[in-house]
């Protein structure tokens, strides 16, 4: 196929200036470059866009956010961890065991308030103000395995013993964030980092992509009273041992630790919701 | 293989997040979207070739963008009017957690999802050539993949 002068595409061009283009482009691109001003211009444009680029986010601060995230991806271990200590008071499983009905859950509410706020938009000042913010702010939120699909449960939802449940976070304006869980043993079960065993720890990135459902799926024990999951999040950097000994002392105060916070800093925000023991 | 963050974030970096700014046209978006497509790239950095990535990373970085637009209902720039929209959402009746592995399919032999094969066809005006050389697909293949979109999406069957 002839191309045209000044034809070639945005990826063709990057490509040119990273010297990854196949030999026979390259030198198409090399002979229309030496008589066409047009094609000039947009590579002079292009490496000047990559000197803007890279003085507005300095390599070392962008890298630094890259392996954050990925840290925060990795931080949350995926199917059951081995050594996991006994004492945790959930199991967990392969997370697609029911990711699938939780996407399908999660597409078909959001379905239904798109649909319910274009047919009566007065709900979305009213009687679906709260269900609206619930979207817009950062939460949490819990799934039950069900026999055909997924139910989300709010707080004070009852449970019961060997229920599957998955966990979710939204972010929304929060950067950094932990999942923990409580029980009525006083068992304190950490979600997120997965594996977090006490020691100062930078608290995760959270992705900022909305709802990120958790890689592993969990099955409640027979811990009484209440299983209560805590998501703390800023929007600055916290070390995970803060919330640690927070829960624990939270944890240590059977009375308390279904419905009281956490003693932490002020920048640090939490919320939660607790499923009630059945059964 | 090792991978150097630094190294390829200053050397792809600046491409990668002009492909998201094209896109999502919101700078902090594409920042984000831009950073989303390295931590994606070292996940799978085991399952790296030392070939030249650039074609991997800008299929990458419009996948994560259109998963971005699709998500979190964003429109795309107002330039590339309702086709960028459509393909954004075509394949919607896919769930979210398949959405998410999509991008383990290019590490599986599928160098690129069929919706980022539209966008750059539809979107950017490669030619089926460009769009299966940077695809890793045959040009009849980058064909029946986009036939097959077009007869699920309605608004693509008038581009």
């Amino acid at each position: 196929m002839m191309r045209q002068p000044n034809d070639f595409s945005d990826l063709a061009l990057e490509q040119y200036t990273l010297g990854e283009l196949p030999p026979e482009e390259e030198a198409l691109v090399r002979t229309e470059l030496a008589r066409d001003a047009g094609l000039r211009d947009r590579l002079d444009a292009l490496r000047e866009s990559d000197r803007q680029i890279l003085a507005s986010y300095p390599v070392e601060e962008m890298a630094e956010a890259i392996r954050g995230k990925l840290r925060a991806e990795s931080s949350v271990p995926r199917g059951f961890p081995r050594g996991f200590p006994r004492e945790r008071t959930i199991r967990r499983f392969p997370p697609l065991a029911f990711a699938l009905p939780i996407a399908a859950t999660v597409l078909l509410f959001i379905s239904f308030l798109v649909a319910r706020e274009r047919i009566f938009p007065s709900y979305a000042s009213t009687a679906t103000e709260v269900t609206r913010l619930k979207g817009m702010k950062t939460h949490l939120a819990v799934y039950r395995k069900a026999a055909d699909g997924a139910e989300e449960l709010g707080d004070g939802q009852a449970a019961r013993q060997k229920d599957v449940l998955q966990i979710s976070y939204t972010a929304a304006e929060a950067r950094y964030g932990v999942i923990l869980s409580l029980d009525g043993r006083g068992t304190v079960t950490w979600h997120m980092p997965g594996r977090y065993a006490g020691a100062a720890l930078a608290a995760p990135a959270l992705s900022q992509q909305g709802e990120v459902i958790l890689p592993s799926a969990y099955e409640l024990d027979d811990a009484p009273g209440f299983e209560r999951f805590i998501l703390v999040y800023s929007s600055a950097p916290f070390d995970v041992r803060t919330v640690e000994l927070a829960a624990r002392a939270l944890a240590s105060k059977p009375k308390a630790a279904d419905t009281g916070s956490l003693a932490l800093p002020p920048a640090m925000k939490q919320f939660s919701i607790v499923l009630r023991k059945q059964g | 293989m090792s991978v150097d963050v630094d190294a390829l974030y200053r050397k792809y970096g600046p491409m990668v997040l002009r492909r998201c700014r094209s896109l999502l046209g919101d700078e902090e978006e594409a920042l984000d979207a831009m950073q989303d497509t390295f931590v994606k790239v070292l996940r799978f950095r085991e399952r790296l070739t030392d070939e030249a990535p650039s074609s991997l990373l800008y299929c990458m970085a419009t996948n994560v963008c259109l998963n971005k637009m699709r998500s979190e209902r964003r429109r795309p720039r107002p330039s590339s009017d309702d086709v960028l929209e459509t393909i954004a959402s075509a394949e919607d009746v896919e769930s979210l957690a398949l959405a998410r592995h999509a991008i383990e399919g290019i590490f599986a032999g599928e160098r690129a999802s069929t919706r980022t094969m539209a966008v750059l066809h539809y979107v950017d005006g490669m030619t089926l050539e460009e769009v299966a050389r940077t695809a890793g697909l045959s040009v009849s293949g980058v064909r029946k993949r986009l036939r097959t979109l077009r007869t699920r999406t309605r608004a693509l069957e008038v581009v």
